[in-house]
């Protein structure tokens, strides 16, 4: 074996090491000296520099350097190594260079602080130096990647953090999701300066996107006494309706409302003529609260985005012409993408002490996964496909990896598959049903018609459709 | 040190390096670790015992680093029981262009008037 031998072996083994290089963007300073030591090594040289060229910038950083004075940047305007940049570095002690690529593209440069010559760097070893370079450009190109990931959550978190401090320790329970992006200190001073006013709120954000966090929030923030708060839904419960028509009456006033924080939700479900009388309650709130509901913060959130409603129905898009000075506006998660990772790692914590996993964590493939995926709906949509990886989690596993994510969206995505209805075998109860309802009152359709909880009219025509005959004594 | 795939044996003013085989990443962080904060100073003598030792660029690259810190004074610093692809790669990148070999690993240590 010849001493030429013997480095082209080493340089291969380099290939080996720089294969089992671990990607971790946690150490970062400990990666870019791996990296060009394995150079150093296997070329002998014991002084030695790398560099990082930013996205589409003529300037490269210094990541490391041993034992060289090397500059902070370097400007390398085109892809070739020029002989004006090589010369310009030998006072740096800088005397070869290696360019590090990503397909033809040049990322990186090695420095090294050796002369190579014909003597201990040969045509073969140049020729294996090309498969080294490439595999170390995209081997920096990947850390880097993580690295500006982590760098730019670590930031998000101290900021959060800064502004966590700022808070009273009451509202971080109401507002868990408090971050840092635009939107959401946005959503949040918004909330901040409307809840110390007594004023009706005006909550829109489309489905899921925190309609009742935000409510908490406000109900924290705000100075009153009240403690409890007060959700009326118009859109399923028709006891929520009957307690917010009491409200509206002036003469019934609902008991369970006073002095409470109300938030009242989907009003563009209520029938027109409520939505008016609401409408009229509001406005006058505004103008003058009743007595009744001095202390309550007023809140009415409406589904949708504000253009979208704004274009819509007339009454909804009055309503939120009127309150567009005490309106919030909830952006879609779609719009939180720099809030998403420290959302997904609150939803982990929170859902694992929940169901008792405490020991659970998320890798950081599955976070890239709910990092990049397209979310249909928002807040509402992530807590359950969090909560229900979570749950589905086998006990023996310790880490949410992107498989637990996707086996949860494979299950939700299983149709409502409706069951084929055999109408005759209906219509044979409706006609049993009304048969017997038409024998326990004597015939009397009225009665018979109450019994069914239908109306005479579809009583009849019932009978109709269905050929019952029933003789009038 | 034990538990890697290496030892260290400290004596009076001598230090004897021994490999167990391949290095992993690890070992080597922490050999390189352990080398230069204990003994990389030129008042130690190091005796690299290459027998069952494999040499990778990042083991070359401790043992440069060793001879940078000594002005590449390598007459504190010996290789011993080397085969001969490992005496290529350690002569092929500069490390015994300064540092001393011997075939054998008593030969080092009578060679520092050791185990005379």
């Amino acid at each position: 074996m010849t001493s030429n031998d013997a480095r082209q072996l080493l340089l291969l083994r380099s290939i080996e090491e720089l294969s089992e290089l671990p990607l971790e963007a946690a150490n970062a300073s400990e990666f870019f000296e791996t990296l060009t030591q394995i150079i150093m090594g296997a070329l002998g040289v014991s002084r030695g520099c790398i560099y990082y060229c930013d996205n589409g910038s003529q300037n490269m950083s210094l990541l490391y350097t041993k034992g060289l004075n090397a500059p902070q940047y370097l400007q390398v305007p085109d892809e070739i190594i020029s002989v004006k940049l090589q010369n310009s570095l030998k006072k740096d002690g800088i005397f070869f260079l290696i360019p590090l690529k990503l397909g033809k593209k040049q990322i990186g440069l090695i420095g090294l602080g050796k002369k190579l010559t014909e003597a201990n760097f040969s045509p073969k070893d140049r020729q294996l130096i090309s498969p080294i370079s490439s595999l170390m450009g995209l081997l920096l190109a990947n850390f880097m990647s993580l690295y500006r990931s982590m760098e730019e959550s670590k930031k998000l978190r101290a900021e959060n953090l800064a502004l966590v401090e700022l808070m009273p320790s009451r509202l971080l329970e109401s507002f868990p999701y408090l971050s840092a992006s635009d939107q959401m200190k946005h959503v949040f001073q918004s909330a901040q300066s409307l809840a110390s006013r007594r004023e009706p709120i005006l909550i829109v954000g489309s489905k899921g996107s925190g309609h009742r966090l935000i409510t908490h929030l406000i109900h924290s923030i705000s100075s009153s006494p009240i403690q409890s708060i007060r959700y009326l839904n118009c859109a399923s419960d028709t006891q929520d309706i009957s307690k917010l028509k009491n409200m509206l009456n002036e003469k019934t006033k609902e008991k369970s409302l006073i002095n409470t924080s109300i938030l009242v939700e989907n009003i563009a479900a209520l029938p027109r003529q409520t939505q008016q009388k609401l409408r009229n309650f509001l406005v006058a709130q505004r103008k003058k609260p009743s007595k009744g509901y001095l202390e309550s913060s007023l809140i009415f959130s409406i589904n949708g985005t504000r253009s979208s409603l704004n274009s819509g129905e007339s009454l909804i898009s009055d309503l939120v012409d009127f309150f567009k000075e005490t309106t919030i506006v909830l952006p879609t998660l779609q719009e939180l993408q720099k809030d998403l990772p420290i959302m997904i790692d609150f939803a982990v914590s929170f859902f694992a002490q929940r169901h008792k996993k405490e020991h659970l964590s998320i890798s950081l493939q599955a976070k890239e996964y709910l990092e990049k995926r397209q979310w249909k709906a928002n807040l509402a949509e992530l807590e359950y496909l969090i909560e229900q990886a979570v749950i589905s989690i086998p006990g023996m596993e310790s880490v949410l990896e992107p498989h637990h994510f996707q086996s949860v969206e494979l299950k939700s995505e299983v149709k409502y598959i409706p069951l084929p209805i055999n109408v005759q075998a209906l219509d044979e109860v409706r006609k049993a049903m009304i048969q017997n309802a038409m024998l326990l009152n004597d015939g009397k359709k009225v009665a018979a018609a109450e019994l069914l909880g239908v109306t005479r009219q579809t009583l009849d025509n019932l009978i109709t459709r269905l050929d019952l005959v029933f003789s009038k004594d | 040190m034990t538990n890697y795939g290496f030892t260290i044996t400290p004596e009076h003013g001598l230090v004897t390096i021994r490999f167990n085989g391949r290095l992993s990443r690890n070992d080597i962080k922490i050999l390189r670790e352990e080398i230069l904060n204990n003994y990389s100073a030129s008042t130690s003598i190091i005796i690299i015992n290459m027998n069952l030792g494999e040499p990778s660029s990042l083991l070359v690259s401790i043992f440069l680093e060793v001879l940078d810190i000594r002005n590449r004074d390598g007459k504190g610093l010996a290789f011993c029981e080397m085969d001969r692809s490992t005496q290529k790669a350690l002569q092929a990148t500069g490390v015994l262009k300064y540092a001393l070999s011997f075939d054998l690993e008593t030969k080092a240590r009578e060679y520092f008037n050791y185990d005379k």
